[in-house]
């Protein structure tokens, strides 16, 4: 079973990854209700342990984002408090005692996954965009047109993972995070880079 | 064995500039529809590259669920995520994003979207979606009955 755990204390965490590891399920752990929504969002976790109290976004709140986008997997509170606010499946009482967790859990059960069907004749047909794409990054690297290349780079980023493509999406994920605050003179050298590793990539 | 409902063909109107995007997109939709027990099989699908063609599109056809990218190359697809949900108040309005920011997230919410993919696709993500609009058009049906 995939858990995702949303927890601000990092020794807790860490604490909680051992022992759930040890028991034979994976963790995922991040750190503030921003965060916790953004992975719900992959659909690759069975069920989300959400503290309550954590920065940036607390759990009561990322939880109610996500019911009303319509997720319904389960989401189970944690803290030292009662908490009310529905939308919860469960609220295990802190300080958490792993035996006592493990047999909450046990009530919940793992989502199948299934898998993206991705043509051969579409991702070839998506190479060859690619390709071209490259070609026309060179130019608008040459001509210095920085908004045209970050926008073929955001293409990149959301759509070459659809295709199996992970190491573009990711570079292109890579590039965009520091792109912005970037000086002028330092684009270049950052765009040569970026386009130097994606030429290095297979791509058939 | 679960139950066939034939109500009517659903429209759906897939909006990304990438023509790849929509292709995997409606072969994804199609095979998920076949093999999952969901109960809504018959659909048409509608397609548009940009803002002003979905804009165009939606009015001609009103479909019952959308997939909307929200970085369109002429415009917001927040912007025209209120639009739609003007002209038709119970479209069921995915927004598809490659940036699941918080700023994304809430915007979408406040603008009427009933649910959010983030890029890249996924079969679980489409399929979770799948079974939220087939709740969602559960209701729909009792309601109009």
């Amino acid at each position: 079973m995939n858990l995702l755990f949303a927890e601000d204390d990092v020794l807790l965490a860490q604490l909680f990854q051992l022992q759930a590891q040890q028991s034979g399920y994976a963790v995922c752990w991040v750190e503030n209700g921003d965060a916790a929504i953004q992975q719900a969002l992959t659909y690759q976790h069975d069920l989300i342990l959400m503290d309550v109290q954590m920065p940036i976004l607390d759990g009561i709140s990322a939880m109610q984002l996500l019911r009303q986008l319509g997720f319904d997997r389960p989401i189970v509170a944690m803290s030292a408090e009662e908490v009310t606010e529905t939308g919860f499946d469960l609220v295990l009482k802190k300080p958490l005692h792993w035996q006592q967790v493990q047999q909450q859990l046990a009530q919940f059960e793992e989502f199948p996954s299934v898998a993206l069907q991705v043509p051969a004749e579409l991702k070839e047909g998506y190479i060859c965009h690619v390709e071209q794409s490259l070609k026309q990054l060179e130019q608008l690297a040459s001509q210095g047109m920085w908004s045209e290349f970050a926008a073929i780079v955001h293409q990149f980023k959301g759509s070459a993972g659809s295709f199996g493509l992970d190491h573009i999406s990711e570079l292109a994920h890579q590039f965009q995070t520091s792109w912005n605050t970037l000086p002028t003179e330092q684009k270049l050298p950052r765009a040569t880079w970026f386009l130097e590793q994606c030429k290095a990539c297979k791509l058939k | 064995m679960q139950t066939k409902i034939k109500v009517r063909d659903q429209k759906i109107l897939l909006v990304d500039d990438l023509d790849y995007n929509r292709q995997l997109l409606r072969h994804n939709l199609t095979a998920l529809f076949s093999h999952n027990n969901l109960k809504y099989r018959a659909f048409s699908y509608f397609q548009a590259h940009n803002a002003s063609s979905a804009l165009l599109t939606f009015s001609q056809q009103s479909p019952d669920l959308v997939f909307l990218d929200i970085e369109l190359p002429d415009g917001s697809g927040i912007d025209l995520l209120k639009r739609f949900k003007q002209q038709k108040p119970d479209c069921f309005v995915v927004m598809v994003s490659g940036v699941s920011t918080l700023e994304n997230v809430k915007a979408s919410i406040a603008a009427g979207a009933a649910s959010f993919i983030v890029k890249p696709f996924s079969a679980d993500k489409i399929l979770a979606v799948l079974k939220q609009f087939e709740r969602f058009y559960d209701k729909q049906i009792k309601v109009n009955l």
